[in-house]
């Protein structure tokens, strides 16, 4: 898929855990892991804006469109 | 799952009388191969509605082909029991499920087309007449059913995709 999901590099960046996240986010590690991995087919604004929060960061640090 | 389990209940029963019935059905087949006219005598045979007075190709045609129909009935009630295993089990958007429900309607619109045939040379070497019926006869209601499983096939088809973006949607 051209959207590739950069949320480890963000993950990296902050020194947090994905267990550590899941947490703040409150979704299951099982879901965070298919996000990571690039599998999801969707992702809810809620979600990602959870993520913004407890990252600190923009939607475009966390998602980028690369050319096939 | 209560109205399943009856279903299933009903569909076991059927099963078994089926599965009885079918070695009878295929040594009839063997039989009518091999037989000739000489056996028969004057007297004529009587089967589907149909009195056959003599067994040449087309007659034996007339009366094997419902039979081959009934066998792949049988098949097509195997298959259905199998997926109400599945839907038991709550596996409802399972590939095996998918695949068999479309197998399940090709076999019944072939049947309906095996049954067919046989009434059609008959109307045709024995009356010398076609018959135009509208009602509702038993291989429009088949060629329906098998339709229907094919549409149903289609349906959790697209409902599979459907749970798969939902599991997949974070």
């Amino acid at each position: 898929m051209p959207i590739i999901i950069n949320l480890d590099v963000m993950l990296a960046k902050r020194k947090m855990r994905s267990k550590e996240l899941a947490e703040i986010i409150d979704i299951t590690t099982a879901n965070l892991s298919i996000l990571k991995s690039g599998k999801a087919k969707a992702v809810r604004f809620s979600t990602l804006e959870a993520i913004c929060k407890a990252l600190e960061c923009q939607p475009a640090d966390i998602l980028e469109y690369i050319e096939e | 799952m209560r109205k399943l389990t009856i279903l299933k209940a009903f569909i076991d029963f059927f099963w078994i009388m089926a599965i009885i019935a079918s070695p009878l059905i295929l040594i009839l087949i063997g039989f009518i191969i091999i037989i000739d006219s000489s056996l028969l005598g004057k007297h004529n045979l009587y089967i589907y509605g149909m009195f056959i007075d003599n067994f040449t190709g087309s007659s034996k045609i007339v009366i094997i082909l419902p039979m081959i129909a009934y066998l792949i009935s049988i098949y097509c009630l195997y298959l259905f029991r199998k997926i109400l295993s599945h839907l038991k089990n709550l596996e409802l958007f399972h590939d095996f499920v998918i695949t068999k429900m479309n197998t399940i309607g090709n076999l019944l619109t072939l049947t309906a087309i095996l049954n067919a045939i046989p009434k059609f040379i008959y109307k045709q070497v024995y009356e010398n007449k076609i018959n135009l019926d509208f009602g509702m006869n038993p291989i429009i209601v088949a060629i329906c059913l098998g339709l229907f499983f094919m549409i149903l096939s289609e349906i959790f088809k697209i409902a599979k995709n459907a749970k798969e973006e939902n599991d997949l949607t974070v």
